[in-house]
């Protein structure tokens, strides 16, 4: 049996790591068994047999070189993750944030024998996770927060760790969901949905520390996938139907110390509070609720601001309402603010810019340039130039009846009537937006961006508010239009000008995010519960699984074993497929 | 009646989604919404004879569609407790215009109307009408008019025509009278049975 021959065995190679804990080294060697018994299938190709890939740093092991698995993921690692297509290192897969998975074994080919290779029921909604997967071990996040590291071959868990929530814990305006973790060298990060920053060891899921971010009684709640970057964990913050002031928070990865907060509205006395009008910068909102990206050269973060509050009444807050619905790129050593672009001024729809927004190195305009790509919740579709903040293109990918256009700096031309009012005002798209939270796509091989889309319009109202503090803080509402009076779609952008090439329709708007891959596919979900694939190139379906819950959740791809696996969250399980493998066990 | 209030004097409330309401408003508005109706309905607010309606609906065989207390065929809605669930102008409607107003599918992932009629050719020359039962992106199910169930793959169909406004039931504006239709509306919100 693999399993003596192991445990007898000790490690030859020095770059290994001894395994100091004894229940850790059971989860590790009963994880190295597993994989000592696979065996080829024989279509698949390439296929090591018996071989062991829980490797390090991507190395490859030979054939009975079956070794633990020391968790380390270095920050180096995290930058160079497009050279372990294998993992999937972080919420948006790549500090670029391109979502594109360099795998190619699932391809236009072979991808209508995917097939389920196992399920992990996780019982409660809304999962809107992205799985992290790392040398073989993958973290999902559960409703409301906790963490599950799980046997990313089986399916089987090895730990869970799960917060201890006060009675009462206030989400206000959003589900109580958390969409993933972070991790760097041996430890696991998540938010807590009363604003907490917990560290975890990888390995147990035991607490390292814990800090509290911000006052969940004022309408504070983490449901964003920390950012790890060179010795800090970056952290976003709910609350913006909470009339929550805003900020975006650096952590020391080793201690829970704040490093810096930088603030989304500016205070008294500072550039920008003359865009609010009296106090209203106090009360202003700009959450910062989705995991943005990160360029390790110039060193900065690029984050989506979240809308001024209150929502749907503008009155009080005269003036542009900087850096809500805004882009910025802060310095990641001082959290010092280097640029900003705002796509929505004043915005009266709750369209935040909280959007991936996608690093793209690529040639524009006849130059070599480092750009920034971004499909907004308003309907417009943005590139910008990502060291300067220039304006670059900015054109609609989806019905809109707010803007004639963009002027040439970018700023939205509002049609006049367009804002909400006490009898109702009728606008594309509704305050879900064109898209939202859940994740578009980049590939470097076709030069498009994917993106999900939402056809869908709302009567919007508006109302008078009062701030009191950790109520709604709103000002109005909205009424969807609904059912069959709504749309979705994939869309596929040309990256450089935002040109539709082509579109795959959905019955209805969809609330799930895309992947693209080497393999000539995109990856989708609908809220009827259809998982697909498309073809990257013309859009076409390849392949489809009905998951029997609506996909909430963006799909992730990893490798195991020289098996690539797609996963994806829907209804209240994660779904794992492979190609043919009926039993990744037996396979 | 605070939950009463929550609903109807509130414009704010009027006016906001339901994932903006607290804990508190959600518990004080379903136990108003479940309180609506329970009160019986006096005879001297019906607009016709409940039991002439009973008679007419007897007559016109709308018992090959509707259930009412277990009997019946299953077209159309169940209407054992419809007079619970519907007012006097939308049953009087329903019986004049019966696709006007369909109603809308609360499972959110089957979001769209109830009852929509639709209309399918497929690629291997079939042609189903009948009322849309499920859909999503690549699948309908469909219930025809002679009572039976489609499965469909969207890749093979060569159009789908989704009929808004139209029904499978007939309007009865022009074969029964005002006398007759307000009789039958009568008879339908005296409908408050079940549990």
């Amino acid at each position: 049996m693999k399993i003596a021959h192991w445990a007898a065995s000790a490690p030859r190679d020095r770059r290994r790591r001894r395994v100091r804990l004894g229940g850790v080294y059971v989860v590790a060697l009963a994880l190295v068994a597993m994989t000592s018994a696979a065996v080829g299938a024989p279509f698949l190709d390439p296929e090591p047999t018996g071989s062991i890939t829980y490797a390090i740093g991507g190395a490859q092991q030979a054939e009975g070189e079956q070794v633990p698995v020391p968790i380390s993921v270095p920050y180096d690692r995290l930058v160079n993750a497009v050279a372990e297509p294998q993992n999937w290192f972080s919420y948006n897969g790549s500090y670029a944030s391109t979502r594109f998975s360099p795998l190619d074994q699932i391809n236009r080919d072979n991808v209508a024998t995917l097939r389920p290779t196992w399920v992990y029921q996780i019982g409660r909604s809304p999962v809107e996770t992205t799985p992290v997967v790392v040398d073989g071990i993958m973290y999902v996040t559960e409703p409301p927060t906790a963490v599950s590291a799980i046997d990313a071959r089986t399916g089987r868990r090895l730990w869970r760790w799960q917060a201890r929530l006060p009675p009462g814990v206030k989400s206000i305006g959003f589900p109580a969901a958390n969409r993933g973790i972070a991790i760097l060298d041996d430890t696991v990060y998540v938010g807590t949905l009363d604003a907490y920053l917990v560290a975890l060891d990888a390995k147990s899921g035991a607490v390292r520390w814990r800090t509290h971010v911000a006052d969940n009684d004022l309408g504070h709640a983490i449901t964003m996938a920390p950012l790890a970057i060179d010795g800090k964990i970056i952290v976003g913050i709910s609350g913006g139907e909470a009339g929550i002031r805003g900020f975006l928070d650096a952590y020391d990865a080793a201690t829970g110390e704040l490093l810096w907060r930088f603030w989304t509205i500016p205070d008294a006395g500072e550039p920008g509070v003359e865009t609010w009008g009296g106090d209203s910068y106090k009360t202003g909102a700009g959450a910062t609720w989705l995991t943005g990206s990160y360029d390790p050269e110039l060193n900065l973060l690029y984050w989506g601001i979240g809308n001024p509050g209150p929502d749907w009444n503008g009155d009080a807050r005269p003036g542009d309402n900087l850096y809500t619905c805004s882009v910025v790129a802060v310095d990641a050593d001082t959290g010092e603010l280097r640029w900003y672009f705002q796509f929505t001024p004043h915005d009266t729809h709750d369209w935040d810019a909280n959007q991936i927004p996608v690093l793209i190195d690529a040639e524009f305009g006849g130059r070599q340039r480092k750009l920034l790509a971004l499909a907004n919740r308003n309907a417009f579709y943005y590139v910008l130039d990502r060291e300067s903040g220039e304006f670059l293109v900015g054109t609609p990918y989806s019905r809109q009846t707010w803007a004639e256009g963009l002027d040439e700096n970018g700023r939205p031309i509002v049609i006049p009537g367009t804002e909400p009012s006490e009898e109702g005002t009728l606008v594309w798209p509704s305050l879900q937006g064109a898209t939202n939270w859940f994740s578009p796509s980049y590939s470097p091989l076709t030069e498009l961006f994917y993106v999900p889309t939402r056809e869908m319009g709302a009567v919007y109202y508006k109302a008078d508010v009062d701030y009191e503090a950790g109520q709604p803080f709103m000002g109005g509402g909205e009424q969807a239009l609904r059912g069959d009076q709504a749309e979705g779609s994939v869309r596929a952008l040309d990256m450089r000008t935002g040109e539709l090439r082509w579109e795959f329709d959905l019955k209805s708007p969809p609330w799930a995010g895309v992947m693209a891959t080497a393999g000539g596919l995109v990856f989708g979900g609908s809220d009827e519960g259809n998982f697909f694939a498309l073809n990257d190139l013309t859009g076409e379906s390849l392949w489809e699984f009905q998951t029997g819950g609506s996909v909430h959740a963006n799909p992730i791809s990893y490798m195991i074993d020289g098996r690539q696996y797609v996963a994806v969250a829907s209804g209240g399980s994660l779904f794992v497929f492979g190609l043919g493998a009926a039993s990744a066990a037996r396979r | 009646m605070r939950q009463r209030s929550s609903i109807l004097s509130d414009q704010r409330a009027a006016k906001r989604g339901l994932w903006q309401i607290t804990g508190d408003d959600v518990r004080d508005i379903a136990a108003y919404v479940w309180s609506l109706g329970r009160s019986d309905v006096s005879v001297a607010e019906l607009p016709g004879d409940p039991d002439e309606g009973a008679a007419l609906y007897a007559s016109m065989d709308c018992s090959s569609c509707h259930i009412i207390d277990g009997a019946g065929g299953t077209m159309g809605p169940v209407l054992t407790n419809i007079g619970r669930l519907r007012g006097i102008d939308h049953l009087r409607e329903a019986l004049l215009d019966p696709g006007a107003t369909l109603p809308e599918n609360p499972v959110a992932s089957a979001a769209g109307s109830i009852y929509l009629l639709v209309s399918v050719q497929t690629r291997d020359g079939r042609r189903i009408t009948g009322t849309r039962v499920n859909e999503d992106t690549f699948t309908i199910q469909v219930r025809d008019e002679e009572d039976m169930f489609h499965s469909i793959r969207k890749d093979d169909i060569v159009s789908l025509q989704k009929r808004f406004g139209e029904s499978l039931m007939p309007s009865y504006a022009d074969t029964v009278n005002e006398g007759g239709i307000n009789a039958l509306v009568a008879y339908l919100a005296t409908l408050r049975g079940g549990s």
